[in-house]
């Protein structure tokens, strides 16, 4: 146990702060809202990283990476954090494609696709969910019927973040039969799908919010060739469950910096009166309730540390990371909530109100609802700690 | 930045945990607890050479930390084993810088932290006072008592049996012991230690050692649940397979992993002298004995009647989570203390 920064952690933070120090300010800031138009800004961010060595942390240098582990990969993460560094737009090419390319891909697909991801030439989306099959995934139903020199794809996603500004995907799609008895974990096959191919047709989707994040997808007849196929024919339910888990390890450890959120809660409560002019900090329930999440923050860090200390670097992470993210989310839900009850109205004004002046907390505490839904919602999560940590009958 | 035990400290672990299952299963642990008596667990913790573990040498102890500790805390929660003495001993090292083979407590109330308490003391040092509800003071030969002095707050060492009087409380778990102890003109010595550092540092260290009781007993409560719902069927099945049932488990799990690193997290905050280390052992304190708590009411539900019965051994794990909600200081005055180090207002 220590808690403290080994050597080469302080010496990798201290490096990463001054190069965010000196290269933040050359961005085209202010980071755009829209989706389509922050692709460029954020290139041009992720191009910087690059060129400085900083992107693909823990990537295999073979790929391009810098071949460092998950411990230096966190330093960056907080320093960024720290320094308002631009929102991350490829984490499903970064954290959950690129790491099960570079695990069960041939040598041919790590040298085509994994490179583009970290210059930030090529960004992913994650075609899985279809209409009638969320939690149940293996129901799925998109078919791949084998032609000559590769497969023809037809079928409908849907809710896949990012479609309309991704190159890549990948698809999960069914090549086997449906007779019964035959486990349909088997029948289903992993693409890796170039998002301009004929016959993909993307349909943007408004959340809650009423922003464009996510969308449908159809595909119609579309072909890939062979070489498309990652893993083997029929044997993508695995390399699919690679993909979440390296999903969920990235959520466990804080696609949101929780310990950044608390900070700006207590540093804001400080400063703040209740309706009747006294401060907000004498309050003794919400004295309560800000020491009871920043506790839950601590525990939370404590978690993410034990996920970064046990991460196998390269191999796909097991069911524990599941854990993390059952603790994470409500975190972050809570977090979110409890500074908007804050504002008059609960800080329920719609996100284009000019005057919003929390309209960033609205997002996380919306997007975190979200994440406890993506990558298997929270009930899933407790199927999968009963049946596989547990040992609970399926 | 590593969450991980030391090979030294797993091994530790694992057989501490193997001792109390030879040594402290439910049958004993229920008769100390029926002799009203925890002294012959105390004398083989001692002479089977657990005391003592986590003291530093330099102490008197046999070395290691606040790691060490807070695994034996845990291992004894698990255990349910009678464990008050060794615990108000521990607190006491803060004040005494010492450990001994005899037992020692703080005078004050369980329900707190040790604190100061209104004990006179006379020129000569001679204490008179009641203080209600103390943890371990039926084994405790010697005491450390806070004390508003002449000009300051002291601290004392009590070591006069012959004018300390012990009344034993009752407590729901019946595992840990508290008692009313009246001091009428006892002599007392006064302690080097500074009265504020030594106070909070025995605080901080109570905060996580009894989380680390709480996780350890919400282990147990969950190994037992998910045991009794696959050997109990109802409709045909294991009522282990039904998806209410998993789900309760699977929330258990969540709490006592999430219990178990932050517990271990507090520890090594301590023992690294961490600038935010009392925080983190009030956020452990205040986190993981209420989880624990709920914890222990899900395990009950799961279990349905049985669970609720004298003979069922759940009901010494469940009481030794509900008294390790308040034992040392309950969630609400510990997420205070949170509140107060932020500097909210």
């Amino acid at each position: 146990m220590d808690l403290t920064d080994a050597p080469d952690e302080a010496e990798f933070r201290a490096r990463v702060r001054s190069w965010l120090q000196e290269n933040l300010p050359t961005l085209a800031w202010p980071q755009p809202e829209d989706l389509v138009e922050r692709r460029p800004f954020w290139q041009q961010w992720q191009r910087l990283l690059f060129e400085a060595g900083l992107a693909g942390l823990t990537w295999s240098t073979d790929y391009g990476g810098q071949g460092l582990d998950e411990r230096l990969r966190a330093v960056f993460g907080e320093e960024c954090d720290r320094a308002g560094a631009p929102e991350r737009l490829n984490i499903l090419g970064e954290d959950f494609g690129g790491p099960t390319i570079a695990h069960v891909g041939t040598e041919e697909q790590k040298a085509r696709y994994l490179k583009p991801i970290l210059t930030g030439d090529e960004i992913w989306c994650q075609l899985f969910s279809e209409p009638e099959s969320g939690s149940d995934l293996a129901s799925l139903r998109t078919r791949a019927t084998r032609v000559d020199g590769g497969f023809r794809i037809s079928g409908q996603k849907i809710w896949t973040s990012r479609a309309q500004i991704a190159d890549h995907a990948m698809l999960l799609a069914r090549t086997g039969g449906t007779d019964p008895g035959f486990a349909r974990h088997r029948g289903i096959t992993y693409f890796l799908l170039p998002m301009d191919a004929d016959g993909i047709t993307v349909r943007p989707l408004r959340h809650m919010l009423g922003d464009a994040e996510f969308n449908e997808v159809f595909l119609d007849d579309v072909f890939v060739p062979d070489d498309a196929v990652l893993g083997e024919v029929n044997g993508g339910w695995k390399v699919a469950m690679a993909t979440l888990g390296f999903e969920r390890v990235a959520i466990a450890t804080g696609r949101v910096n929780t310990t950044k959120a608390i900070a700006d809660i207590v540093s804001d409560v400080r400063g703040m009166v209740d309706h009747d002019g006294n401060p907000l900090g004498e309050d003794p329930r919400v004295r309560q309730k800000v020491a009871d999440l920043w506790a839950r923050t601590i525990v939370h860090r404590a978690i993410s540390m034990r996920v970064i200390t046990g991460a196998d670097t390269g191999g796909p992470p097991g069911p524990v990371t599941s854990i993390g993210k059952l603790y994470f989310c409500p975190l972050v839900e809570d977090l979110a909530d409890f500074r908007l009850s804050l504002e008059p109205l609960g800080g329920q004004l719609d996100p284009d109100d000019e005057l919003n002046e929390t309209r960033a907390w609205l997002r996380l505490a919306n997007q975190s609802r979200g994440t406890a839904i993506a990558g298997g919602s929270t009930y899933i999560q407790r199927n999968i700690v009963a049946e596989r940590i547990l040992g609970m009958p399926r | 930045m590593e969450w991980k035990l030391s090979g030294e400290q797993e091994s530790y672990q694992q057989t501490l945990r193997e001792w109390l299952v030879a040594v402290a299963g439910p049958e004993p642990v229920r008769a100390w607890f029926e002799a009203a008596d925890p002294g012959p667990f105390n004398q083989r913790l001692l002479g089977d050479g657990w005391w003592g573990v986590g003291v530093t040498e330099d102490a008197g102890g046999q070395g290691g930390g606040v790691v060490e500790l807070a695994l034996t805390a845990e291992e004894l929660g698990r255990a349910a084993a009678p464990s008050a003495a060794w615990l108000s001993s521990v607190l006491t090292v803060p004040a005494t810088g010492r450990w001994g083979d005899t037992p020692s407590c703080w005078l004050t109330p369980a329900e707190g932290p040790p604190r100061v308490v209104d004990v006179a003391v006379d020129g000569d040092g001679l204490l008179t006072g009641t203080v209600p509800r103390v943890l371990g003071a039926s084994s405790a030969t010697s005491f450390v008592v806070a004390v508003r002095g002449a000009s300051a707050v002291e601290l004392r060492l009590v070591d006069d049996s012959d004018a300390v009087t012990i009344d034993l409380r009752k407590l729901l778990d019946r595992s840990r012991d508290v008692a009313d102890v009246t001091l009428r003109g006892a002599r007392s010595t006064l302690l080097e230690a500074g009265a504020d550092a030594a106070l909070a540092d025995a605080a901080s260290l109570s905060a996580v050692l009894v989380a680390a009781d709480a996780l350890g007993a919400s282990q147990r409560m969950l190994d037992m649940t998910v045991a009794y719902s696959l050997q109990r069927r109802q409709f045909g099945v294991p009522i282990g397979s039904f998806q209410a049932v998993k789900h309760t488990a699977a929330t258990m799990e969540v709490m006592v992993e999430a219990s178990r690193s932050a517990v271990y997290f507090a520890a090594a905050s301590i023992e690294g002298s961490d600038v935010d280390s009392r925080l983190h052992a009030a956020a452990v304190k205040a986190q993981v004995t209420a989880d624990a708590s709920i914890a222990a009411d899900a395990a009950l539900t799961v279990h349905g009647a049985i669970g609720y019965t004298w003979e069922y051994d759940l009901q010494l794990f469940y009481k030794r989570a509900k008294l390790d909600e308040y034992l040392c200081g309950d969630p609400h005055w510990w997420n205070e203390q949170i509140a107060i180090g932020l500097a909210l207002a």
